[in-house]
């Protein structure tokens, strides 16, 4: 066992004797320093190994005397895994900075060794006034170090760094002196031992100014513009050792301190580092400079961290509970910062939207990808876990206001770092500045960010929340992009058969509710695919996001816990959101879709928390089987409404036309048909486990009819009103998925069949459409229906799709359409919910006015002149719409085949309200037989033609222009053709319903949102001697809020 | 069984033929009223018969292509079919038509199949007036839909069936019985959607005979033209006999049948000749207005008397 005094006394003595070796060779120096690196590593690596097999804590008193004479060094699990992170950031930091430091004077290389010194030194120590030393040696190495450098701005910087660490020192002297002067001692373990002389009195005075020093240290709102000007001043290399080196190193401290102060002096730390943790991020929103944006986070993360920390502490929970939640965070911060940090010096630009040079390197991509990712606290990375567990926790203690602000802190975070992704990863984001190609700067980000997903993905494995069932997606995943090289056809096809796989893999573990929702997602995500063979060249990293997307689709259905679907959840939501990205013109609606998502995601985790939090916390099964605890309204509330934001239900439908419009031409029919489902699925999912309940007087059923009646309406409304395919398209979605949400609220039989027929229904034709269009818009480069027309005659099978897809949209018999109408009224006519059945029926009315538009704009009227010779739809355009046109036919001839199975579904919850005679299907009220129907009008219309045929046999096809036109020859196709504006009548009467109010609150929202981010800015002056009034009055007014609690 | 099939069959083309007939005879009579009205002789009651000929006896036709031969077809079968999934005559197998295929909302859908074809049919023209007037058509139509299905609903709270022969049945046994009486709010909002469905005025912006040609058919001629006239009066006829199963109680035989169609059908003719056009905007607003607010009303007296 090596004795961890001989960390120090290695460190110091190479510092010292660098200088020496230097004037031999610089070579000699820098292995020294290297090798003391390294050994460093090594030590670490090495007790963390002892201390995982089950050894005990290592302990090693200065000169074998013990305390309270002797200084003391503890090293735990915790200490041992913060010094290996600690000792690998440095050898990695070095390695990054190795350039720099060639020709640098070997005070750099000592400077260096001291702050690895100071931070190694933190960690382990357990004696106050010990760890108020290495916290000295730590950062007057670091001002040192950042002195080298003799650019004015950073000098500045570092000049306000010294000072805000010089008022942290010296409270922290105090706070020690007061401490040997109350309890007379200064060893922590001892002082444990003198808790009540420290809770109130001047011991509680002594402990805080100790506590709030080490705040100060850790960049608390407000006190952190110091911290502020430093990231992003500093050079990049140095930053990332500040800003997770030195404060993992501080932290530690606190983390030491913490369990001595009383339950008040925690929960002020706890409520300070939340409040740190919003404002930070709100800060954050408006910041244009990445280094200073990255230090909003930076402080955000720390206010966070220090939260959990007290929180695990004043709660004195499980140690598990300390590695899940802090642990996680720690880690999540410390890879992910560092890893930007690193970044930002390779691309060498500050600039939000001056990034773009990440995507020229595959290697730079995927590290600044897993990083913002991992920051967002997307699955798989730390964070993920560690928030569903905070929250879990905080739910179980009541602590309400902590988990709406890590909510909203949370959110505020995501929306200006997946800004900054959205403008670095888009396509229509070009920018050539070449970033560095040096090994020695890419292998340190390169290795962190692999280390975060490692490391993530083992903590999956650890919680053992997530079983491998679950992990496939991922895993085909990362096949698929190792595979990246070949043919984007090859690909297609792989995905294909993977999903064919996956499915065959699934069914075992599905029942019924589970195998018709795999089908939806499985089998209509393969149909879809098949349109991806059009795709030409490599398509990188496409094909590996679809199969995540529509694997992780499938997964939903077998995932039995909540954290198992959350975790499902997010990588669905994050691919979906990376597809959707990749769009031409899809940044902003990218950014709003998973800005909805991560809001909804966080709903279900608080909802999940709020209805049984040790249930979700320990992983026990609880969905798709009747939950029988006792149930919480507000709980069902919040997942209902998480899982209404993913169907895009009205209000909080705002990301979803762009979303759809903007995405390339696949991955709309792909989004639309598919996974515009899964919010469906969830709720049916809540429904299924927890049933109906109320929050005060208000009834979730009702009230989730009237959201699905209410986005049923606008949505078919204001898609009568649009000139864009897609953006009509996509309302036309809304209005329909509007439809299933009033359905899936009836919780009773016929409801629940009306479901499943609606939701295979929208499929066939949502996917007949997206996919008949996309083949349109390939071919005439416009989305705008006006532009087009007379299309019929050039693309006759497209057509042909079109009108299949709105005859079954628009419920007009023979086609499927009409059993969903049939069901669905019928249901709402049994459950006697008269006014929603009146709204549904009259905006199923409306949704004709679309759909003849649809068709009429584009494939009828006048065609012009520059589409007079395009061709018809690519033909991997035209397979998967013949194929649903296949299904459309036999579900509309024979749809007892499909309804019996979905009535056999139904069955699993309530007992039939239908029955059949036969191939007559009968309800309390009415029947309908699909097959005679279809029978009745094929037999009619052919009687008809066969007639016309007769007695018409050859009719002079005329030409374009040939028509009566009120005595005048029109001039145009352009001034014939009738088709802007179409419904200008409608929008008269009915048009000021579709004010984009819903456009207009979030604007509102999100305006706010920067102003309140320009207040909190303006607080942050540049001036040294503001800086140090703020850190002044921070802990002034955190003692009399602490004091007030402690007394 | 075949030959069960083959009666059915049979009788429900006897039954087509009967009110084929009968709507052309209709439209005749009430062509001449409207002239009476205006101080006009008029055309002779059988002037239908000769139009519906003579464009069938045209030498020359004209086609824009395939959904624009097919429009007609659609538009008559829609016609026939609505026709076929009504029963006319209570208690008569013979007019009981194939209604054992579907109920009340299985008609009210069906009667978009030919609108549907038809506008399809219309719009390959090209011609800017068939678009036109179908965006007229379908505008007004989802307006008038409103208190046409609140009344449906009320209809439906009272009977307790969507079959319509079960509707029927339970006006049966005098006048009391009929909704036009036992919830009259519901009658009459349906009533006056009935006056948006017939396209007279002042819901005739669709076809609007002064400023475009005829609306939607615009470019129809010959034997197309022929099959759209023979809709029109087999369409109106059928939309008549649905009305009157679901407001006046049906008609267990055809005079029964003539005369209430024919007193349903004098109310448009009579509204008609009253009112000036509203424009589409208008219309709309109107129904979903004053026919609704009676529609609501009718669904709050079924609730509260059932």
């Amino acid at each position: 066992m090596i004795d961890p005094m001989l960390l120090i006394v290695t460190g110091i003595g190479a510092a010292y004797l660098m200088i020496l070796t230097d004037r031999v060779s610089r070579k000699l120096s820098t292995v020294l320093f290297g090798g003391v690196l390294l050994f460093f590593a090594g030590v670490s690596a090495h007790y963390l190994s002892i201390l995982l097999a089950g050894g005990s804590p290592i302990i090693s008193n200065n000169a074998g005397i013990a305390p309270p004479v002797g200084i003391s060094f503890q090293i735990g699990i915790v200490e041992a895994a913060v010094l290996l992170c600690v000792n690998v950031l440095f050898v990695l930091g070095t390695l990054y900075l190795s350039g720099r430091l060639r020709s640098a004077p070997v005070a750099a290389l000592t400077l260096l060794l001291m702050m690895a010194v100071g931070a190694n030194g933190l960690i382990m120590t357990r004696d106050l006034f010990n760890l108020f030393v290495f916290i000295e040696i730590l950062s007057i190495a670091t001002y040192a170090f950042i002195a080298l450098d003799r650019d004015r701005a950073t000098l500045t910087a570092g000049f306000k760094y010294i000072m805000a660490g010089g008022l942290a020192s010296t409270f922290l002297l105090l706070g020690i002196i007061l401490v040997y002067r109350v309890t007379g001692a200064i060893n922590i373990d001892l002082l444990a031992g003198h808790r009540e002389e420290l809770a109130a009195g001047a011991g509680f005075l002594a402990l805080f100014f100790v506590v709030a020093a080490l705040l100060v240290e850790l960049k608390p709102f407000p006190a952190n513009g110091w911290a502020l000007d430093v990231y992003q001043s500093v050079e990049n290399g140095t930053v990332s050792l500040i800003a997770v080196g030195h404060t993992a190193a501080v932290l530690m401290g606190l983390y030491k301190i913490l369990p001595l102060l009383p339950q008040a002096g925690t929960r002020i730390v706890f409520w300070a580092g939340m409040a740190t943790f919003v404002l930070s991020n709100f800060g954050g929103l408006r910041q244009r400079n990445v280094k200073r944006m990255l230090g909003f986070s930076s402080a955000a993360q720390l206010g966070l961290l220090t939260a959990s920390l007290a929180w695990i502490t004043e709660t004195g929970a499980p140690f598990l509970l300390l590695m899940v939640v802090a642990g996680g965070l720690f880690i999540n911060h410390f890879f992910a910062k560092a890893t930007l940090f690193w970044l930002s010096g390779i691309i060498g630009r500050t600039g939000l939207n001056e990034w773009c040079s990440v995507k020229s390197s595959p290697v730079l991509l995927v590290s600044f990808s897993i990083a913002v990712l991992a920051l967002v606290g997307v699955p798989p990375f730390p964070a993920f876990f560690a928030k569903w567990y905070l929250i879990n926790n905080l739910v179980a203690g009541h602590m309400v206001t902590a988990v709406v602000l890590l909510l909203i802190g949370t959110l505020a975070e995501a929306a200006y770092l997946l800004r900054w992704f959205g403008l670095t990863v888009a396509p229509q984001v070009e920018n050539a500045v070449p970033p560095e190609k040096k090994v020695n700067r890419i292998l340190p980000p390169f290795i962190f960010s692999q280390l975060l997903l490692i490391g993530g993905l083992v903590l999956c494995k650890v919680y053992g929340a997530v079983p491998p069932l679950l992990l496939l997606p991922f895993g085909a995943a990362l096949l698929l992009y190792a595979l990246d090289i070949l043919p984007a056809k090859v690909k297609a096809f792989a995905v294909i058969g993977m999903i064919a796989g996956y499915g065959w893999y699934l069914i075992p573990h599905l029942d019924r509710f589970g195998v018709f929702f795999a089908a939806v997602f499985l089998g209509g995500g393969a149909v879809v695919t098949l349109s991806t063979f059009n795709r030409t060249g490599k398509s990188a990293g496409f094909f590996a996001l679809l199969a995540l997307c529509i694997l992780s689709l499938g997964a939903l259905t077998v995932a039995a816990t909540p954290l198992e679907f959350l975790y499902t959840w997010e990588m669905m939501a994050v691919s979906s959101y990376l597809l959707v990205i990749r769009g031409k013109n899809a940044r902003l609606p990218a950014w709003q879709y998973i800005m909805f998502s991560l809001a909804g995601a966080l709903l279900l985790i608080t909802g999940f928390s709020v209805i049984a939090p040790d249930l979700a916390a320990g992983g026990e099964p609880m969905l798709l089987a009747h939950f029988t605890g006792q149930v919480s309204g507000v709980g069902i509330a919040l997942l209902l409404f998480g899982f209404v934001i993913k169907a895009a239900g009205f209000g909080v439908h705002l990301w979803m036309p762009g979303t759809y419009a903007e995405s390339d031409d696949d991955v709309s029919a792909f989004i639309s048909a598919i996974l515009s489902k899964v919010g469906i699925f969830g709720i049916m999912v809540t429904l299924i486990a927890f049933g109906n309940a109320h929050v005060g007087s208000v009834d979730l059923q009702t009230t989730l009819s009237w959201i699905g009646i209410a986005t049923a309406f606008f949505g078919t409304l204001m898609a009568v009103f649009q000139e864009d395919i897609k953006y009509l398209l996509a309302y036309s979605s809304m209005g329909q998925i509007g439809l299933i949400i009033l359905a899936a609220s009836m919780m009773d039989h016929m409801g629940w069949v009306s479901v499943q027929y609606l939701v295979f229904n929208h499929l066939l034709f949502k996917g007949l459409l997206f996919l008949a269009f996309a083949g349109v818009v390939y071919r005439t480069k416009t989305r705008q229906m006006y532009q087009m027309g007379g299309l019929i005659k050039r693309m006759p099978l497209s057509f042909i799709s079109v009108l299949m897809a709105i005859i079954a949209l628009s419920g007009v018999p023979p086609l499927s359409g009409f059993g969903g109408k049939w069901l669905l009224f019928t249901a709402l006519m049994e459950k006697g919910w008269y006014p929603q059945l009146a709204v549904a029926f009259f905006s199923s009315s409306i949704a004709f006015l679309y759909c003849f538009r649809l068709i009429h704009a584009v494939f009828l009227g006048q065609a012009k002149a520059p589409f007079k010779t395009i061709k018809e739809a690519p033909v991997w355009f035209l397979i998967p719409q013949f194929v649903l046109i296949a299904v459309v036919m036999l579900f509309s001839m024979q749809p007892a085949l499909f309804i019996k199975p979905m009535i056999a579904v139904a069955e699993t919850w309530y007992p039939s309200t239908l029955s059949w005679r036969g191939a007559t299907l009968v309800s309390r009220l009415g029947y309908w037989n699909g097959f005679q129907v279809m029978m009745i009008v094929m037999a009619m219309f052919a009687l008809l033609l066969g007639w016309l045929l007769l007695v018409m046999r050859k009719p002079q096809k005329v030409k374009q222009f040939n028509i009566v036109f009120a005595a005048e020859r029109p001039h145009l196709p352009e001034t014939t053709h009738y088709a802007h504006n179409f419904f200008a009548h409608y929008q008269k009467a009915l048009g000021f319903l579709v004010r984009p109010r819903g456009t207009g609150f979030w604007n509102g929202v999100g305006e706010w949102s920067r102003s309140a981010s320009a207040l909190l800015d303006n607080l942050y002056t540049g001036n040294g001697q503001t800086y140090a009034i703020h850190i002044l009055l921070y802990i002034v007014v955190l003692y009399f809020l602490a004091a007030g609690g402690a007394r | 069984m075949t030959g069960r099939i083959a009666l059915k069959v049979g009788f429900t083309f006897i039954s087509l033929f009967v009110i084929f007939n009968y709507g052309v005879l209709l439209v005749g009579v009430m062509a001449r009223i409207r002239a009476r009205v205006q101080g006009r002789i008029g055309v002779p009651i059988w002037q239908y018969y000769v139009d519906i000929i003579k464009n069938n006896a045209k030498r020359t036709s004209v086609i824009h292509g395939i959904m624009f031969y097919l429009g007609p077809i659609f538009r008559l079968a829609g016609g026939i079919g609505t026709w076929f999934f009504i029963p006319a005559i209570y208690g008569s197998y013979l007019f009981s038509n194939f209604s054992f295929a579907g109920d009340l909302l299985l008609v009210m859908y069906f009667i978009f199949f030919g609108q549907l074809g038809m506008a399809l049919g219309a719009g390959e023209s090209g011609h800017p007036y068939s678009a036109i007037g179908v965006a007229r058509g379908l505008a007004q139509m989802t307006a008038f839909e409103v208190p046409f299905v609140l009344s449906v609903i009320a209809i439906v709270i009272h009977f307790d069936t969507l079959s319509i022969t079960g509707i029927v049945g339970a006006q049966q046994g005098g006048i009391q019985h009929w909704i036009l009486l036992v919830n009259p709010f519901a009658a009459v909002a349906g009533i006056i959607a009935t006056l948006g469905m017939s396209m007279g005025n002042p819901f005739s912006i669709v076809i609007a005979p002064q400023e475009i040609p005829i609306g939607p058919p615009t470019e129809f001629q010959s034997n197309m033209l022929g099959m759209l006239q023979s809709n029109r009066a087999l369409f109106n006829a059928t939309k008549l006999v649905l009305f009157m199963n679901l407001w006046l109680g049906g008609a267990t035989n055809f005079f029964e049948l003539i005369v209430k169609t024919f007193a349903l059908y004098l109310i448009t003719v009579i509204v008609g000749q009253a009112f000036p056009r509203f424009r589409t905007e208008q219309a709309i607003r109107f129904f979903l207005t004053v026919p609704t607010l009676i529609g609501i009303a009718g669904i709050i007296y079924a609730v509260s008397v059932r």
